[in-house]
């Protein structure tokens, strides 16, 4: 009886060998698959988060110090005289190369995407899409805009527009809808020009009704547009 | 005394070799687990009604846990999940398995 049990004993204690085997394994499989996902995602978003907010520092302190620096280099200009009209077609470089501030008569353009999506329709109609900025912003420049920005940011020589997943890049900073596009020029020209353009025309006439986007578009007379608060700084180009 | 003693060594063998098992064979893992959690179940009630049969249990085991793994796999490849079924089927036994274990343990023990 004892050697009878023991047998049995036997092959049900290799059985549960494996048993405990698959247990430990399956259980160290679900832990390394159920947990690590979590806090590597959480990382990244508080990574990417601390990033941004370390650009945003840096921009605005870089803006400052531009700042800064056409402030010392207009008092020393002054005092030394002869370098004033240097230093005046300086600021005026500054201005168009978009490192200033610059306000002036213009237009305002808000657009959006609609506040909501029919079931089952394609919601591509429905969004505001970085081609649709690309359309509006050629058409301001057409229409002699001295100055852009969409949400605040300026547009300089080096300035896309382009998709990134499902936000929309300006200088390479993402940017979330509505969009508010502001523009430096002879506003009735702008304006005109907007409705001229076919594309910007369909997109803030028939598009806009038929699927909800918003749409406004005001003149004002005076428009403030902030300074690039990117680097220009260039690595590889030598003068010609 | 002996297929705790075996239970501890799986567990630790596993614990000690960390197999690394890719995601798509977590759900071949998991019903070879069930399966052997059936045989296990399933070998300790027949010892204890005296009617073991080794090469049924031995012979059970290996069955079990591989037409469960080719469900797993059909099932993959024609999109159904089967393998639900041997979940299911596993699981009802397993019950099945330890009312009756408990019910020879009270009998043993006279605890009625």
């Amino acid at each position: 009886m004892q050697f009878k049990l023991g047998r049995w004993h036997l092959s049900l204690a290799i059985v549960f060998v494996v048993l405990g085997f698959l247990l430990s394994t399956a259980f160290a499989t679900q832990q390394r698959s159920g947990e690590r996902p979590g806090p590597r995602k959480q990382n990244l978003i508080d990574f990417i988060e601390k990033q941004r907010r370390e650009r945003e520092k840096l921009g605005s302190q870089l803006v400052e110090a531009r700042k800064n620096v056409a402030g010392l280099d207009s008092a020393r200009a002054g005092r030394l005289g002869v370098l004033a009209k240097y230093s005046r077609e300086l600021e005026s470089l500054r201005v168009r190369a978009g490192l200033k501030g610059v306000s002036g008569r213009g237009i305002e353009l808000l657009i959006g995407d609609a506040a909501r999506i029919p079931l089952g329709a394609d919601p591509d109609s429905f969004l505001i899409h970085d081609y649709d900025l690309q359309i509006l912003i050629n058409a301001l420049w057409r229409g002699g805009a001295e100055a852009i920005a969409v949400n605040g940011e300026r547009f300089v020589v080096n300035t896309g527009i382009r998709s990134a997943g499902s936000t929309i890049l300006i200088n390479s900073k993402p940017q979330g809808g509505p969009y508010r596009i502001k523009a430096i020029g002879a506003s009735k020209r702008l304006v005109r020009t907007l409705k001229a353009d076919s594309d910007a025309a369909l997109l803030m006439g028939d598009y806009a009704q038929k699927y909800g986007l918003i749409v406004k578009l005001s003149t004002r007379n005076k428009v403030t547009i902030p300074p690039y608060k990117g680097s220009l700084r260039l690595q590889l180009l030598r003068r010609k | 005394m002996l297929p705790i003693l075996g239970l501890l060594t799986g567990i630790i063998l596993g614990l000690l070799f960390r197999v690394p098992v890719p995601a798509w064979m977590a759900r071949y893992l998991g019903i070879a687990l069930l399966a052997a959690l059936d045989s296990a179940l399933g070998g300790l009630r027949a010892g204890l009604e005296q009617k073991f049969n080794e090469k049924l249990f031995i012979g059970g085991f290996l069955a079990n846990t591989t037409i469960a793994g080719l469900i797993v796999y059909i099932g993959d490849n024609l999109g159904i999940e089967i393998y639900l079924a041997a979940v299911v089927a596993f699981g009802v036994r397993l019950f099945q398995n330890l009312a009756i274990i408990r019910r020879h343990y009270f009998q043993i023990h006279h605890w009625e």
